[in-house]
């Protein structure tokens, strides 16, 4: 079935409507209000235009992702679907190059969905300079799109970086009293991973280059002819002496570290909690976002892919990293009184168990992450949407203030208590599905870490049900509880569409499944595929006619 | 008679000495004035040249016109003249000093 | 194997208690329009009469096939993942063999008499007049996960109706929210039962991994059975500071059932929740205690007791745990003051006794008394409320007394449970049940130690006996310890309570029936045949391990009823000729008092000895020292000091701003360029 009326020439280029719907409005919009600003003298749209489009422009890049994307989508298609290459610098192999498969069209939707819900909550939230958070926030939610259905390696990097400056300015004008410096830590931070994968991604350029002849970074080439990076460089040194420089490893922890930074993983992870206390409650939302779509993502597509023998050498170490943050984050978060600090905590959780099953390179272990991934973004947005509406109503987020809540405002609690059970994983809701692959999967690689990585999520649980007890259940102990609001209709219509498809993932794991499968399998071949060719390239020494058959392959290189 | 040589000795002599009263004075406007030594210096030497490659260029007909360069020389000079006096008029209205020691905006 | 045959209406028994649960709950959630007490019970019973007719039916259809048969309705798949071979696939599928068809009776009749209770008695209580419907939706919920779990074809769906019973027991216990006390039991409940989740997670991950290294990847429960050589020879290697030995992996997937099932049933180590959820109301607690939570347990050990047959060593964990459990409980029941307590007690002896059985290596005498205890435990839970709702909310028995002649009829019904619960022959299924399982743990084959496993249970016969006997007196009899205008205005409950509680109290005696060993049998003047029909009907689903069972031993038999005798006599003395004895005996004995009554300071040490500690690790060592000081102070701040404090030092010093100076360096470099022009140009 077609995209419900949508002409050829939209259906043709459905992903690239997607991409550059929101940002696209918000230019616009920009360009309305510059133009009014000098012709008519006036001081721009006023911040409810903004907000009103802003959310129509959101709203229609939901309609298309629900509609022209997983409406198009073929669920036993194998490789990328809905492709749009176009040129842009064919000398330097760098195309406009798109594309979704079964990992990335739910994490699209979920992009999709959240942010006109993110717009939508902060209805309240931000009174002045609404035209600046409108902008910011369309800008960031083109950037994620972008980065999730990029197919070419620089591209992905480009709106990657698009995505996290809107990120920045919404943490650094929007943000609490801390926020200058949780802002300047979080862009700094980032960036100095990005810098590091930027040079590595160069490399990779070069050295794709060097052994195919051809400049190219759309990383997925036909079958696996033409793609770079895996090679180790020999350099020969004055004469008979010759030094190797692999290349792999090194390449892989530049990317990985980048990646790592900002899912984050343990120990880079200390920007996070603090950012998240200081950003708004939308901020707190897309940065969960960001950080799940472009960290681990990328980690997923990219890192994995390209680099498959240093990725498989450094399992045993991502793994305890994983475990390790499973822990940390799930004990860490026991101890706050925060509440933001505190779901913050339980992010870290969730994220290196999604990692856990992504590192563990099997076939279920990866589809659970994924599904993790999906789960989490929703989770985590519900989490942070409630955490923002306690801090909207009592100006507090200290869990010794509150207490009781589910007496004044029961639809909240309620809301709350499912949220947070979806977040400890329970079945019949989404975060079941994930967690059951992941320790599957992660059990047949390494058992201990997948006890361990039980043991965390057992702490999560009681973290998350200790949080819960504390603020929703029990007596209404201070008496400015007392007289709390419920949910009015508009917050309800939000937590009740991130709820939805949490209960559907959960009651009816199986479309969704059955989608991701065929391009997991297809994402393993390609990496077995990769482990198998390790070239030795000698630098320096080939003649342009040495380039038809140079390659002298080694065999045994760490696979 | 006068050669080409004492043409280039004194063009030398004159950029020396402009060159030590740049680095070693401390008035501002002396120091602007040594620089013009400099330059000096230099249209003197290419006017030299002019001299010394004049019988060459008619017979190679290679245009090594040293008098063309020595004008498009004092253009710029006249030029660069204009931006450091207004330069320093601007650093001395603001600093009421025309010592070198007091201009030290490019510090960190 | 068992031959399957299709059905097509076995979903609906747990899908209709699902259906009227999610009704309620979301009519009072998102529609906020709350129904009538009326149509709400209507709705309710109607639901569960449902599914217990289609149960029966289902019975009917099941003894009419085979011997070794089984029904089995395939909904869809649920979940579907991978490639051979290692599918995983989690299908909506239900199955109903003898043994589901015994607890899915129970489970089902007996929900739906409490249920019948609860209309009555919700309905009586003024405390939150909002809670009506929301009982009923969380009750009826929970029903319908125990069905799930009772009725689930495969693992996967067995976890999904298990981890539903934990979180409509948490949403029961911790039903009246506003109270602190509630809300601590509930929370801590649910803790305890995700680790138990755990373990059940990472021994249906073995079980799979193990039939999938064999080639049968399946979570389908017959075809594990048919796959058990999968595990032969299968083992793990204990990490060396354990001791550097195998241990086969049927062992250590039999040990993490174990666990699941002790978390769900509170048995050590994880008793130390029950005493707080009794904090749910009456029927909650008559239901989940009676019929389900501890049900739960011992149906997944049933179940599995083909697994338990080839890992000896997790069998014999099982009932050691048991036994001490019981006797543990039994010993804590005695000297327990608040009454949902000591009976709550009294149920994690029961299942003490049901984990004896399985272990012991004779599952079918286990399930015969989960059948019993699921028809006298409720009985005594409801009378319990009746109790506690006549003296307003008073739970303390030192507190009650005197009470049993205004409710005669109620306590007709406790005095009748109460004879099955401590096992009274020849008329009370709770006598015969709990004996098979004594002489199975006398003549227990798997266990090497099993002559001490049967002492001390027989010593909890005995202390369960005094402590039964002791509420009942303290309870219903003796002095009146309470405002005597109180007194007058006691009646007997309702007949929509009262009912419900005659019934089961009637399945209490009848039920012994089903279980009559032959030898009992034998004395009946009249031949009765068929006696032990639940073991025959049992006999294709069940691994028993045990010595063939002797007929009766006499000896056992005497033997236990003599501990019960022992420990009913006593209790009775106590409280009823010499009331005040029990007050002198306190004080003598103050200590050993003391060390019981405080739950042997069990619930202290964990608090102090791991919780505490614990969250002093999170905050101190991994949030302050770890995250703020170590890698946010010394790596991340440190490199920002860093690079400042180079620049600041070092780099700065490169702009002087002296113009002179760059004037001079200017000169001298244009020099160099100059020569080495020339000397470039030169050699060229």
């Amino acid at each position: 079935m077609g995209g419900a009326g949508m002409g050829p020439y939209v259906e043709g280029h459905v992903l690239s409507w997607l991409i550059f719907i929101p940002g696209g409005t918000a230019l616009f919009l920009l360009a309305v209000s510059v133009a009014l600003r000098i012709f008519f003298g006036a001081s721009g749209l006023p911040g409810v235009v903004w907000r009103a489009i802003g959310l129509g422009g959101s709203g229609l890049a939901l309609l298309v992702a629900g509609v022209g994307v997983l409406g198009q989508f073929d669920p036993e298609g194998i490789g990328h679907q809905m492709v749009e290459r176009a040129p842009w610098l064919p000398g330097y192999g760098i195309h406009y190059f798109v594309g979704v498969d079964g990992i990335s069209l739910f994490l699209v939707l979920l992009t999709a969905l959240v942010v006109p819900l993110v717009l939508l909550a902060s209805w309240n939230q931000v009174e002045r300079d609404l035209a600046s958070f409108v902008l910011f926030v369309l800008l960031l939610e083109t950037g994620l799109l972008g980065a999730l259905l990029s197919l070419n390696l620089l591209q992905f990097y480009a709106f990657a970086e698009l995505s996290f400056v809107p990120l920045w300015l919404i943490v650094g004008v929007f943000g609490g009293a801390g926020r200058i410096r949780a802002s300047t830590r979080l862009i700094l931070y980032s960036a100095a991973g990005s810098v590091v994968s930027l040079v590595a991604l160069l490399i990779v350029y070069q050295l794709g280059f060097e052994q195919t002849g051809v400049w190219t970074l759309d990383w997925i080439g036909q079958a696996s002819s033409g793609t770079p990076g895996l090679i180790d460089v020999r350099i020969p040194i004055a004469g008979e002496d010759v030094a190797v420089w692999r290349t792999q490893p090194w390449l892989f922890a530049a990317f990985a570290l980048s990646f790592a930074i900002r899912i984050p993983m343990l120990p880079l992870h200390t920007w996070m909690p603090e950012a998240h206390v200081e950003a708004p409650t939308a901020g707190s939302v897309l940065l969960s976002l960001v950080m799940l779509e472009v960290g681990a993502y990328g980690m997923m597509r990219f890192a994995l892919t390209l680099f498959p023998n240093a990725a498989a050498d450094a399992v045993p170490l991502l793994f305890a990293l994983a475990v390790l943050g499973i822990l940390h984050g799930a004990l860490v978060a026991m101890v706050q009184r925060d509440l933001k600090r505190l779901v913050a905590y339980a992010c870290l959780a969730q994220l290196s168990l999604a990692m856990l099953g992504v590192f563990s390179l099997s076939l279920h272990g990866l589809i659970g992450g994924v599904v993790q991934l999906v789960s989490f973004g929703l989770t985590s947005s519900a989490l942070f949407l409630l955490v923002g509406v306690i801090e909207e109503r009592r100006k507090t987020r200290d869990v010794s203030e509150l207490g009781g809540l589910a007496k004044p405002m029961p639809v909240f609690a309620a809301i709350l208590g499912v949220t947070v059970m979806a977040s400890a994983g329970l079945p019949v809701l989404s975060g079941f599905v994930g967690q059951l692959l992941i320790l599957l999967g992660s059990f047949a690689v390494d058992a201990r870490a997948a006890l361990g990585a039980g043991v965390g999520l057992v702490l999560l649980a009681a973290a998350l049900l200790w949080m819960f007890q504390r603020v929703a259940l029990g007596p209404v102990e201070k008496a400015e509880n007392r007289g709390l609001i419920d949910l009015d209709w508009r917050e309800r219509s939000i937590f009740l569409a991130l709820l939805v498809p949490i209960l559907w993932i959960g009651v009816h794991p199986n479309p969704v499944l059955r989608r991701i499968e065929p391009s997991v399998l297809e994402l393993m071949k390609q990496i077995d595929e990769r482990r198998d060719l390790a070239p030795i390239l000698t630098l320096h020494d080939a003649e342009p006619s040495d380039l038809a058959s140079p390659i002298e392959t080694s065999d045994g290189d760490g696979v | 008679m006068i050669t080409h040589d004492h043409v280039l000795a004194l063009s030398a002599l004159l950029f020396c000495a402009g060159a030590v009263g740049a680095l070693l004075r401390r008035n501002l406007i002396v120091v602007l004035m040594c620089i013009e030594l400099m330059f000096a210096a230099v249209v003197v030497a290419l006017v030299g040249f002019d001299r010394m490659w004049a019988a060459r260029a008619v017979a190679d007909s290679v245009p090594m016109e040293g008098r063309v360069f020595a004008m498009i020389g004092i253009a710029v000079v006249a030029a660069q003249l204009a931006v450091g006096l207004a330069i320093l008029v601007s650093l001395v209205r603001n600093r009421d000093s025309m010592d070198i020691e007091d201009a030290r905006l490019l510090r960190w | 194997m068992l031959s399957e045959v299709t059905s097509s209406f076995l979903r609906f028994i747990p899908a209709l208690p699902l259906l009227t649960g999610v009704l309620h709950l979301v009519s009072i959630g998102l529609l906020r329009r709350r129904l009538s007490a009326r149509a709400v019970t209507t709705i309710s019973s109607a639901a569960h009469t449902g599914a217990l007719l289609l149960s029966i039916l289902a019975f009917w259809e099941l003894i009419a096939l085979d011997d070794n048969a089984a029904l089995v309705d395939r909904v869809g798949t649920w979940i579907g993942v991978g490639v051979a071979p290692s599918v995983f696939t989690a299908d909506l599928a239900f199955r109903f063999d003898a043994l589901s068809a015994i607890f899915c009776l129970v489970v089902a009749g007996v929900g739906l008499l409490v249920q019948v209770f609860a209309a009555g008695y919700m309905e009586a209580d003024q405390r939150d007049d909002r809670g009506f419907q929301r009982y009923f939706g969380y009750s009826d919920l929970f029903l319908a996960s125990m069905l799930i779990v009772v009725l689930a074809d495969n693992l996967v769906l067995l976890f999904l109706g298990w981890v539903g019973v934990g979180i409509f027991s948490y949403l029961l216990i911790g039903f009246w929210y506003a109270e602190q006390v509630s809300a601590r039991a509930a929370t801590s409940a649910f803790v305890v039962g995700r680790v138990g989740d755990l373990a059940l997670v990472i021994g249906i991950v073995l079980v799979f991994w193990t039939l999938a290294a064999a080639g049968s990847a399946t979570l389908r429960l017959g075809e594990i059975e048919a796959a058990l050589q999968a595990f032969d020879g299968v083992s793990f290697a204990l990490p060396v500071w354990l001791g550097g030995h195998p241990i086969a992996v049927a062992v250590i997937a039999g040990f993490c059932f174990l666990i699941a099932a002790c978390a769900q049933a509170a048995q050590l180590p994880f008793l130390l929740w029950l005493p707080g959820s009794t904090a749910a109301p009456s029927p909650a607690s008559a239901l989940v205690h009676g019929a389900c939570m501890g049900a739960a347990g011992v149906y997944l050990l049933a179940r599995l007791s083909f697994l338990f047959a080839i890992a000896p060593e997790a069998a014999a964990l099982m009932a050691w745990i048991g036994v001490v459990t019981a006797l543990l409980s039994a010993g804590l029941a005695c000297v327990e003051t608040d009454i949902k307590r000591v009976l709550a007690y009294s149920t994690a002896t029961h299942q003490g006794f049901m984990f004896l059985g399985v272990g012991a290596g004779d599952p079918t005498a286990a399930v015969h008394h989960a059948v019993s205890h699921a028809f006298f435990q409720p009985v005594l839970f409801m009378g319990a409320g009746v109790v506690i709702a006549s003296l307003r909310q008073e739970h303390n028995l030192l507190r009650m007394g005197n009470v049993g002649s205004r409710i005669h009829l109620t306590r007709i019904c406790m005095w009748i449970a109460l004879l099955s619960s401590i096992g009274v022959p020849p008329f009370w299924s709770g006598y015969f049940s709990r004996e098979q399982i004594l002489v199975a743990a006398h003549d227990a084959l798997l266990i090497p130690l099993h002559a001490p496993l049967y002492v001390l249970a027989l010593v909890a016969v005995g202390l369960l006996a005094f402590s039964v006997v002791r509420l009942m007196y303290l309870a219903l009899y003796g002095e009146t310890r309470f405002p005597g205008e109180i007194r007058m205005r006691i009646e007997e409950p309702e007949p929509i309570m009262l009912r419900p509680m005659a019934i089961l109290a009637t399945l209490c005696v009848l039920g012994c029936t089903i279980g009559l060993p032959q030898a009992w049998a034998d004395l009946f003047p009249f031949s009765v045949k068929d006696s032990d029909s639940i073991r025959r009907f049992l006999a294709g689903v069940l691994t028993t391990s045990a010595v063939e069972q002797s007929p009766s031993s006499w000896s056992v038999s005497g033997q236990v009823v003599g501990m019960t005798v022992l420990g009913a006599l006593p209790a009775a003395l106590l409280y009823v000729f010499r009331p005040e004895l029990p007050q002198k005996l306190e004080t003598r004995f103050a200590w050993l008092h003391g060390l019981v009554a405080n739950r042997f300071y069990l619930d202290v040490l964990f608090e102090r000895g791991i919780v505490q500690p614990m969250l002093t690790l999170s905050d101190r060592v991994l949030g302050r020292w770890l995250d703020q000081r170590l890698i946010d102070g010394v790596v991340v701040d440190g490199t920002a000091r860093l690079l400042q404090r180079l620049s600041d030092r070092v780099l700065k010093h490169t702009e002087p701003g002296t113009i002179q100076l760059y004037l001079a360096l200017m000169l001298v470099g244009g020099l160099a360029m100059v020569i080495w022009l020339l000397r470039a140009g030169g050699a060229a």
